[in-house]
């Protein structure tokens, strides 16, 4: 009996619904504020606009070292992807965040999860954690987002089809 | 479609000089090319040249920036060596306009082509910040090779320039490739008889 009630709790604590946010699958709402006080919708973006997300921290280095892309990004596709970078709040603080901003003058939204209601969401349990949303909605990344996207900009305006997901087991040209 | 990354489809692009060595361009056009000289004009042409080239409201041409990235990637394709034409010397890029944007070419068709070509010339800046035409051999090598690996429009839309310049070569001059027949004489092709008049091409007996 005992070990029966052992297994329900174990059952009960780890059967939360799943909100992996994977590739193919429509992207979990989003509704944040930045931290100059804007409200962001996703579904703002629907039909008009691809949607990179990126979970950080002001601590995390690798978050660190993608501002400078995040920053060419929003120079050279701006009117084509939003950028929008979601401060996971953990270990974190709103004030840590506005500095941040200040401090690598970032061209891109920062939002601020409070309650880290849109991280859990999406299932982010590291950071840096990316994701491409296409203008339909649906997840074309989560994660391996290609270093150079123009090529692959057109492929984020059509409907999605199964196969137009992340090819992992082809070479990257860049590294030959 | 299905994406390999076995490189199977790496024989859309041109043939390397590794290729060469096995099977000269010539060689394979002669063995392979009869059932396409056929079919894409007969297919596709009669729709390509409904009007004509000298109809009087022009149709919409490349714009500087388009030709001047069909131009380059089309000579990549099909490269001009000591004994054999090249894209330029076969009007390539002179038949392709008049193709795609001739009414009652499929509509859907002409748009992808287009539209890539600014995708083509935006991942050109945005990897090396030069113009597509203005890459060195290796880098449009290399991407080209990335467009056909990790993208899903990449690979039919080679195919589709290919079969363009494919067709530039063996149509009848009238059509607006192939001038004088060059691509003919290296093939060593004798044209049928009797051969199309420019006012009695397929479209306009329709």
């Amino acid at each position: 009996m005992r070990l029966e009630f052992l297994l329900l709790a174990v059952f009960l604590v780890t059967a939360q619904p799943g909100f992996a946010a994977e590739v193919g699958e429509a992207a979990p709402a989003l509704e944040l504020r930045t931290i100059d006080g804007r409200t962001v919708h996703l579904s703002d973006y629907r039909g008009r606009k691809a949607v990179f997300l990126a979970f950080w921290n002001t601590w995390c280095v690798y978050c660190v070292k993608k501002t400078e892309r995040y920053k060419r990004l929003e120079r050279e596709f701006g009117d084509r992807v939003e950028i929008l970078a979601v401060n996971t709040t953990w270990n974190d603080s709103l004030a840590k965040t506005r500095q941040y901003q200040e401090d690598h003058a970032t061209n891109y939204p920062l939002l601020y999860d409070d309650g880290e209601v849109i991280t859990k969401r999406y299932g982010v349990k590291v950071v840096p954690t990316e994701f491409i949303i296409g203008t339909d909605g649906i997840i074309r990344y989560r994660d391996g987002v290609p270093t150079y996207i123009a090529a692959h900009l057109p492929d984020w305006y059509e409907p999605y089809t199964p196969d137009m997901g992340p090819i992992p087991s082809c070479p990257n040209p860049d590294a030959s | 479609m299905k994406r390999r990354c076995n490189g199977d489809q790496r024989r859309l692009l041109p043939a390397s000089r590794e290729d060469a060595r096995h099977l000269s361009r010539r060689s394979f056009l002669v063995s392979g090319g009869a059932a396409l000289t056929v079919a894409p004009v007969a297919v596709n042409l009669p729709l390509a040249f409904a009007d004509g080239p000298e109809r009087a409201d022009e149709p919409r041409r490349f714009t500087a920036l388009e030709r001047s990235v069909m131009t380059a990637l089309t000579e990549h394709l099909f490269p001009r060596t000591p004994d054999s034409p090249g894209a330029g010397d076969i009007n390539t890029v002179a038949y392709m306009e008049f193709t795609v944007f001739r009414e009652g070419m499929n509509p859907g068709l002409g748009r992808f082509l287009v539209r890539r070509i600014s995708t083509v010339e935006e991942a050109s800046q945005e990897r090396f910040s030069l113009p597509f035409a203005e890459l060195d051999e290796s880098r449009r090598e290399a991407l080209l090779t990335y467009f056909v690996e990790q993208t899903h429009w990449g690979e039919n839309w080679l195919s589709l320039v290919l079969g363009y310049v494919l067709e530039a070569l063996l149509c009848d001059p009238v059509y607006g490739g192939n001038p004088d027949g060059i691509g003919w004489r290296w093939l060593e092709h004798r044209p049928g008889f009797p051969r199309p008049p420019k006012e009695k091409i397929y479209t306009r007996l329709k």
